[in-house]
């Protein structure tokens, strides 16, 4: 039985191919302006690197803010269910996921089945999130992908106090003419990113075992923030974590053939 | 014209039934909110109307007088009264039910006044003086509406509404025990809709379509597929589209603490006590608004005791964006309902429905919660 | 302040505090090397030091002597809890007092994550009390007494308050009417339906606390408080002179010696202090400001995080700010030859407290008193830096200012920000309005 997860988000998106429980190929694609579109690319491009058809598979769930529009999907279901099941089926002790995306972020909290219990959103501002961060490695010029370890480097954190993602960019700006260190300035970054997360933290409860996921989650500065913030060190996942949505779209799917569900394509 | 169709059509602002009531020679007041009792007015010989601000699209006057940081409920009655929205609309009664009511109410006398305005001062507590005061400001009203509409308001006629308004009381709450059982025969859109027709038909009138609607669904086809029975809590809730957006989602909204709903037609008027005196009683001890400082445990108490008679699965509280009081009240009430154990979802949103991609993420990830409990 | 006062503190403060008065102390240390740094450097005395010292002192005393504590909000005096030997403590000190030290801005933050209220919606005057007592760094209260009145983040936050510790809570609801016969909004029943109500808390208080109603001890406060209030109204009229006797932030002081010790002996000595001083001034012509240019009215709270920006306004513009809402305290005094007169002085009290009698009613009461003021103060301009939170006084102050340009023919600057929060609209973007609406428009 192949099944497939497909994670239409605002800036990537993302598909899982999964026989038997094992990932056979994933992609992440770059999100465009139609949501079907941009499924059917992350779709297409998964199924080339294990050379396997649509077809082939057996159930597909959409998940992420354009699932309702992916053609091919048999069910969709919410990201933060895909989160919360993609992250435990990876590492069962985990019970709390901050999934920062790249305009929203989540902390979704789970059983020992891996089913969300519970669940904090802010897709309202985009401060604390993946569109933040590059918003300012724009302002900064720098590359996104420098930006976490750069940010280890400051031991004088200068903190950003600007509660608007549009008016932080301001703030930055006008430091930067002041003549402060731009290593600083990262630091406060993503101290503010982290600090935006935490309040979602503190509403479901902090929990002992937990892991990030997201685009963001490969910024070791803002994982590094929220370790230290939160006291407790994130697991680290065997699998991309930027796939974890469509990972547990993927099992979701699986789950449903084997209860009796069909899929058409 | 099928008793649903009249419903729906009710719930728009004006409507025909308005029309043939104006025809009649007969003058309409809109006023805000439950506090202040709508069988004063029909006493009157006068259509109460429960004010809304339907189809209002963006508020660039009112933003310039109210602030953008003030509820976008009042800012759209502001701003369709300075287009002169309201002609259907003899008058408008207010009282300070919140900051933003009563600057909304300083603001139309100043910028679009009605024809009649008139103001209460309601208490935020529950004592035996405040209800004394309470009764003063009912009578004065009952007072200035005889004086301005030069009519009188007997005793005879005040018992009079209360007897219609009781039985649209007792009707609703048949029309929410439809909702009980496993499988409820009318769902969450539809009692909103009924909800909002109470406010804006002749009162007698709506008995009449209540009570047709109340035998036809009896006999009707349950609704079955839902994932989990909701309850919705909150303020100021007038759009069925946002209880649709729910159920769509497989959610069935089956009772309520809501300001056009359970706040609104729980506890009937005594009928064998002094009217002005009963009216007081009742309006101000009904089940709270979180208005009523100190009200919180008995309303706390409301939304549990409705969990366990209509055996909800989760509790959805929906308040307004910019709205301290029910900020409070759902940080309140989301500690409440973790300690009991019940799920709960809070959601922030403005008058005009927006952002629905957002909420329906919410509203989806919340019933996959309840899924398997 | 003499030495020997600051020595009493001090070794107050040597003794062994409760818990819960951890930040309290500090604060209060804080407070005391402050006021001897000041005097150091030769400011010029005011009772202020000396009150704020004291009231750190009571309730510290009052902990640890077992005194009953109530909590109360800023807009209400603290006469009846003299009178009736509870110990009254002003909840906006941590907001308030805090500011102009950024200290409240971690409470504002924990606020923030602890999911209440967020900038816009709740007022960050109150916030931070839910998040003080989260963090044990609230003194704790017996009781908690407030106003349905001026606005909901108030009541709103007393009622999250009281149901998070527990704390018994007493809600004063304030009419909307007025009691003066020849207003349009005039009725009866006002001052009557708060001496009901405040007979209630007598009742509650002394069921809660275990101390009696003494009706000498009860009118020999509302003498004391009456008292004071005739001295702060003799202050007030000495304010109308040109140039004006005292500098902006002397037109706070009156307000805070009521707030926190109306009704006894030290606010009558401070009162008459003020008093003196505007007096002597006034006399000899001499204005708080020196050169005095421009009067401005402040229709609203300081913004309590930049504690240099009236002062930086006096320096600038040779501007002076004449009495902010809160620093217009306007009450009384009242007959108190019996027993009845002296509850309707307390009733009046309540309804003509600073920013109550302007903000509980309608549009009306505030415009009316900002249109008085700006002729009997002889105004020339108003600025009015309006909390972001604020809805009850943010959603007229359009209605305001057209009633000022209009009939006063007066310039008027509105902006919003947060009072509290630096963090939000910072000082210097403030003096950069302020500055440009002086200068290109009062100039």
């Amino acid at each position: 039985m192949i099944v497939a997860g497909c994670d239409v988000g605002s800036l990537t998106g993302k598909a899982v191919l999964l026989k038997n429980g094992s990932i056979l190929g994933s992609s992440i694609v770059p999100t465009t302006v139609k949501p079907e579109r941009t499924a059917n690319n992350a779709l297409t491009a998964a199924l080339q690197t294990c050379g396997l058809t649509l077809e082939e598979i057996d159930y597909i769930v959409g998940t992420g803010y354009g699932r309702v529009k992916i053609p091919f999907a048999n069910a969709n279901v919410s990201e933060i269910t895909c989160h919360g099941k993609g992250a435990h089926s990876l590492v069962p002790s985990i019970r709390l996921i901050i999934d920062v995306g790249g305009q929203d972020c989540k902390v979704i909290k789970v059983n020992e089945k891996g089913k969300a219990l519970d669940f904090a959103m802010n897709d309202k501002c985009a401060a604390g999130t993946g569109r933040f961060m590059e918003t300012m490695a724009r302002a900064l010029e720098l590359k996104l992908e420098e930006m976490g370890a750069l940010s280890l480097q400051s031991k004088n954190p200068i903190a950003i106090s600007a509660q608007c993602g549009v008016f932080a960019e301001t703030e930055v700006v006008s430091r930067m003419a002041d003549g402060a260190e731009v290593v600083d300035i990262v630091a406060g970054i993503h101290d503010a990113v982290a600090s935006r997360i935490m309040s979602l933290v503190t509403r479901v409860g902090l929990e002992e075992d937990i892991t990030i996921t997201g685009g963001v989650a490969k910024n070791i500065g803002v994982v590094t923030c929220l370790e230290r913030r939160t006291g407790v060190k994130s697991r680290e996942l065997p699998v991309d974590p930027q796939l974890i949505g469509a990972l547990g779209a993927a099992l979701l799917a699986e789950e449903k053939v084997q209860s009796g569900g069909k899929g058409s394509l | 014209m099928s008793v649903p169709s009249t419903i729906a059509e009710a719930v728009h602002l004006p409507n025909p039934s308005i029309d043939r009531w104006r025809n009649e020679g007969k003058k309409v007041l809109g006023y805000f909110c439950s506090y202040i009792p709508d069988e004063i007015i029909y006493a009157a010989n006068m259509l109460p109307v429960r004010i809304r601000a339907e189809g209002c699209a963006d508020t660039p006057t009112a933003d310039a007088y109210m602030s953008t940081t003030t509820c976008s409920f009042t800012r759209c009655v502001l701003e369709l009264a300075t287009r002169k929205e309201y002609q259907f609309l003899d008058g408008v009664v207010a009282y300070n039910s919140c900051d933003q009511v009563r600057r909304l109410y300083d603001n139309l006398k100043f910028k679009a006044p009605f024809p009649y305005q008139y103001f209460l001062s309601i208490p935020a507590t529950l004592t035996d003086v405040t209800l004394e005061w309470y009764k003063h400001e009912l009578s004065k009203f009952k007072k200035n509406l005889e004086d301005t509409f030069v009519t009188a308001v007997t005793d005879d006629d005040l018992a009079r509404a209360i007897e219609i308004y009781n039985k649209s009381r007792d009707l609703l709450k048949e029309l929410y025990e439809l909702r009980k059982g496993e499988r409820p025969t009318v769902s969450g859109t539809q009692v909103m809709n009924v909800l909002l027709a109470s406010v804006t038909l002749p009162r007698e009138e709506f008995n009449g379509l209540l009570a047709s609607l109340l035998e036809v669904s009896r006999g009707r086809e349950a609704e079955s597929d839902y994932t989990a029975r909701l309850m919705l809590v909150g303020s100021h809730l007038d759009d069925p589209q946002f209880v649709e957006m729910i159920e769509e989602l497989g959610g069935l909204v089956v009772t309520d603490s809501l300001c056009f709903g359970t706040r609104y037609f729980s506890g009937l008027v005594d009928a064998n006590s002094a009217p002005l005196d009963a009216l007081a009683e009742r309006y101000l001890s009904k089940v709270s608004c979180p208005r009523m400082t100190g009200g919180h445990p008995e309303r706390a108490k409301f939304v549990m005791d409705q969990v366990k008679e209509f055996n909800v699965d989760g509790v959805i509280i929906q308040r307004m964006k910019f709205c301290p009081t029910w900020w409070g009240e759902a940080f309140m009430l989301r500690e409440d309902l973790k300690k009991l154990g019940v799920p709960c979802l809070e959601l922030e949103k403005e008058y005009v429905l927006s952002g629905v991609g957002a909420m329906k993420t919410r509203i989806q990830a919340f019933l996959e919660t309840l899924e398997e409990r | 302040m003499s030495e020997e006062l600051f020595k009493k503190y001090e070794e107050m403060a040597q003794e062994d505090w409760p818990e819960d008065l951890g930040l309290w102390k500090n604060l209060f240390l804080g407070n005391i090397a402050l006021a001897k740094e000041n005097l150091a450097k030769g400011m010029p005395y005011t009772p202020i030091p000396e009150l704020q010292l004291e009231m750190f002192a009571r309730i510290a005393r009052a902990r640890m002597r077992g005194k009953p504590i109530v909590m109360y909000p800023f807009n209400y005096g603290p006469e009846l809890f003299y009178a009736m030997n509870v110990e009254p403590f002003m909840q906006e000190v941590f907001s308030v007092g805090l500011a102009p030290f950024h200290l409240n801005e971690p409470y504002i933050d924990l606020a923030n994550q602890m999911g209440y209220g967020d900038n816009p919606t709740i007022c960050n005057a109150q916030r931070p009390l839910i998040a003080t007592y989260t963090r044990g760094d609230a003194p704790k209260s017996d009781l908690l007494f407030y106003l349905s009145t001026p606005c909901n983040s108030l009541a709103t936050t007393y009622q999250v308050y009281s149901h998070m510790t527990g704390v018994p809570a007493f809600t004063l609801d304030i009419p909307y009417w007025s009691y003066d016969p020849s207003s349009e909004f005039y009725d009866e029943k006002t001052v009557d339906y708060v001496i009901r109500q405040l007979k209630d808390l007598v009742s509650w208080l002394e069921g809660r606390t275990n101390q009696k109603f003494h009706e000498e001890k009860f009118q020999e406060t509302m003498n004391l408080v009456n008292q004071a209030r005739e001295n702060v109204m003799e202050f007030n009229d000495l304010l109308k002179a040109v140039p004006c006797p005292v500098n902006s932030l002397n037109g706070f002081a009156n307000f805070m010696i009521m707030a926190f010790s109306g009704g006894t002996p030290d606010a009558v000595r401070m009162t008459k202090w003020m008093r003196d001083y505007a007096k002597g001034n006034a006399e000899k012509g001499v204005g708080g400001v020196p050169d005095e240019k421009i009067r401005i009215a402040w229709p609203y709270t300081h913004v309590f995080f930049d504690s240099q920006l009236f002062p930086w306004i006096e320096e600038t513009f040779n501007a002076v700010v004449i009495m902010d809402i809160l620093g217009h305290y306007h009450v009384g005094p009242h007959d108190t030859s019996n027993l009845d007169k002296c509850f309707e002085s307390l009733a009046l009290g309540t309804l003509d407290y600073s920013m109550i009698d302007t903000c509980r009613g309608p549009a009306e009461y505030y415009i009316d008193y900002l249109l008085r003021f700006v002729n009997d103060y002889k105004i020339d301009c108003v600025v009015m830096p309006i909390q972001f939170a604020c809805k009850h006084i943010y959603a007229i102050t359009n209605l305001a200012a057209e009633a000022v340009r209009r009939e006063a023919g007066l310039p008027v600057l509105v902006f919003g920000c947060d009072p509290y929060d630096s963090r939000e609209v910072p000082s210097e973007e403030i003096r950069g309005k302020i500055e440009e609406f002086i200068t290109e428009i009062v100039m």
